[in-house]
């Protein structure tokens, strides 16, 4: 079985010689669900551009689901990430001014939604939108009247209208309240395991890394900040030993 | 496509208040721009209708310009007149099928007044070749016997039969009224749309007699005597049997050496009347050109200004798939919409304008416009304001596309 993602000594540097993500070897079998976590800098924004196809690698490889990214064209990497990828951000994740459905249609529209798949997105919508717990008539209420935590949960709909392969969240629930919280994570996961979805889940907050088995730290994967963490705390040693 | 235009829609109604001032300015520009095309276009065949079917105009030498003004346009007066034998001799000539005598110098209550004869009922033509019509009554057949145009009837509210004076000089008040020389309307002719309408056509001879003195005049009235035949007249129409002959005769009647007289073609001297009106049509296409390209400059920097408020939604955009060519055909999109909705409504509010001012304009000015403004002119500036609102939105849609070429998933 291939795996959902495998990073090949992959580096990306936004000027030439400042490399700021740097990664040998990485992998996430399909199915698996990996909670990413790490320090501010240690390149988390930056991995899930290069995983969605948005960024392109300086070196190396990403192979998602045994496909190179980096052979594809930037319409094939549009296409595919409509087809196969579901991405949830911390908020702003939908149109503002479209409904509920007419953000769930762009999605498919996007991903070249069959005729067949087309004329069963409704109810594919609304079963997602019950399994979610959002009330039946959110789906044709525009988004900007909804609650920041009701507009969350559609945008997991919303990732997963096109049934991908993977998911990838960044930091979901800094917008919400602690109950709503651990509804939105239970939620999650459970939708995850029905889907039979890799996820890759990126957050600052450690106390959400008890809903998943594997934990990753950016910090430490990523060589570049994984060397800069080193050299700091020499420093700070250095530091400590001028003051003794 | 159905997707992006819907998108496209809703994006337009989430900024209603910007979007509703840009589409006012658009409307009013547009129809600015298409008035001026319509008036334009109605001026130039109103012009080309006066006439038709005339092969040669000739009068006394003078520009070929003043020959037409007064005698097509009844406009100025004329600087000389030509004999009375050598309209006969033009009359008799074998090359010519008929010839039309026109005598003006005269006035009735601000209408000017035209001395003919049968043969103008019989073979003048005016727009498609249409001959004219009357709307009651029938030619002149005695001496003070008048026709009167459409506009002379309705403004002077005439019918057949009323009886008029008819003043020598030009002007609505003159103070040698021939008041003692009455005529009687005979006819009234169908509207043309020409200052054929605005004419008072009397015989040649009718003519001669208003300007006799009181007493001869009183004897022709009395002893129903034949007036004199008129001395001069102002101008002649011809029609030729030929159309290959008109250059030949013409160069004949400029060297006639019996009278002194000058022939113009009536298509030249058109072409040439119209040209001088040209600078000041091509002024007014300027000037809307320039009206509306600042209202798509508007356009464009309306679009431009939300682009910094629409970067996380391109940003979903593209999380969704989408290149950042659809995020360009987008702000295209947006524009088109907006334009097509102005054009549409600005060419509504033109037709409901001019269907609902067309009696005022044509009794007050003499305007004739047609509320039909569809004409194959007005689609081509149509097509122009759409191939000019590509154009000017490139420039929000290039913004858009490198926003959406280096945007990245919102930073956490």
């Amino acid at each position: 079985m291939t795996a959902a993602i495998a990073i090949n000594s992959l580096s990306y540097a936004y000027q030439t010689d400042k490399s700021i993500l740097s990664i040998p070897q990485w992998s996430l079998g399909q199915g698996e669900r990996v909670f990413l976590y790490g320090d501010s800098g240690s390149g988390k924004t930056t991995l899930l551009n290069l995983l969605c196809g948005i960024l392109v690698p300086t070196n190396g490889s990403i192979a998602l689901f045994g496909e190179a990214l980096a052979t594809m064209t930037n319409r094939q990497r549009d296409t595919f990430r409509a087809q196969h990828i579901g991405v949830v951000f911390q908020q702003f994740n939908l149109i503002p001014y479209l409904t509920v459905f007419k953000n769930i249609q762009l999605a498919a529209y996007f991903a070249r939604a069959s005729r067949a798949q087309t004329q069963q997105l409704l109810s594919r919508a609304q079963s997602l939108i019950d399994t979610l717990g959002l009330p039946k008539d959110v789906l044709h209420k525009r988004v900007n009247q909804l609650s920041v935590g009701q507009q969350q949960r559609v945008a997991i709909a919303r990732a997963l209208i096109n049934q991908p392969k993977l998911l990838l969240v960044d930091e979901p629930t800094s917008a919400l309240d602690a109950s709503a919280r651990d509804a939105f994570m239970q939620l999650l996961m459970h939708m995850c395991e029905a889907e039979q979805t890799s996820l890759i889940f990126v957050s600052h907050d450690a106390a959400l890394g008890e809903y998943f088995e594997h934990k990753v730290d950016l910090t430490q994967l990523n060589e570049v900040s994984a060397h800069l963490a080193q050299s700091t705390s020499q420093q700070i040693d250095s530091c400590s030993e001028v003051t003794s | 496509m159905n997707t992006l235009l819907s998108v496209a829609w809703h994006s337009l109604l989430s900024r209603k208040k910007t979007v509703l001032l840009t589409f006012c300015s658009l409307v009013i520009s547009i129809m600015v721009l298409l008035s001026v095309e319509h008036i334009r276009l109605q001026a130039k065949e109103s012009f080309n209708r006066t006439i038709s079917g005339v092969d040669l105009i000739v009068g006394a030498p003078s520009g070929q310009l003043n020959l037409l003004l007064y005698s097509v346009f009844r406009m100025g007066s004329p600087t000389n007149n030509i004999e009375y034998d050598s309209f006969t001799m033009l009359r008799d000539n074998d090359l010519v099928k008929w010839a039309i005598p026109i005598s003006l110098g005269d006035s009735h209550r601000g209408f000017r007044v035209m001395g003919t004869n049968d043969a103008y009922f019989a073979h003048f033509r005016y727009g498609n070749k249409q001959p004219l019509n009357f709307a009651s009554g029938k030619p002149f057949e005695h001496l003070f016997e008048a026709v009167i145009g459409a506009d002379v009837a309705h403004a002077l509210k005439y019918e057949v039969g009323d009886k008029i004076v008819i003043a020598h000089g030009i002007g609505s008040t003159s103070f040698t009224n021939h008041d003692t020389s009455p005529f009687v309307v005979s006819g009234i002719l169908a509207p043309t749309g020409t200052p054929v309408d605005k004419t008072v056509h009397v015989s040649l001879p009718g003519i001669e007699a208003i300007h006799l003195s009181p007493n001869k005049l009183q004897a022709v009235i009395d002893n129903h005597a034949l007036a004199p035949q008129p001395d001069n007249i102002t101008s002649v129409m011809l029609g030729l049997n030929s159309k290959f002959a008109t250059f030949a005769l013409q160069r004949n009647i400029n060297n006639y050496p019996e009278d002194r007289l000058m022939a113009v073609l009536p298509g030249v001297a058109m072409a040439e009347l119209w040209s001088l009106m040209s600078t000041v049509e091509n002024l007014l296409r300027v000037i809307a050109a320039l009206v509306l390209i600042s209202s798509l400059f508007g356009l464009a920097t309306m679009l431009l200004a939300s682009m910094n408020e629409r970067r996380a939604e391109i940003a979903v955009f593209r999380v969704l798939g989408a290149g950042p060519v659809v995020i360009l055909m987008l702000i295209l999109l947006e524009a088109l919409i907006l334009v097509a909705l102005s054009v549409m409504t600005s060419m509504a509010l033109l037709t409901l304008t001019l269907m609902g001012t067309e009696g005022w304009l044509a009794a007050e000015f003499g305007l004739f416009l047609s509320h039909d403004i569809f004409s194959t002119d007005i689609f081509m500036i149509t097509g122009m304001v759409f191939v000019a609102t590509l154009v000017v939105s490139i420039f929000p849609g290039i913004e858009a596309y490198k926003n959406a070429l280096h945007t990245q998933l919102y930073k956490g």
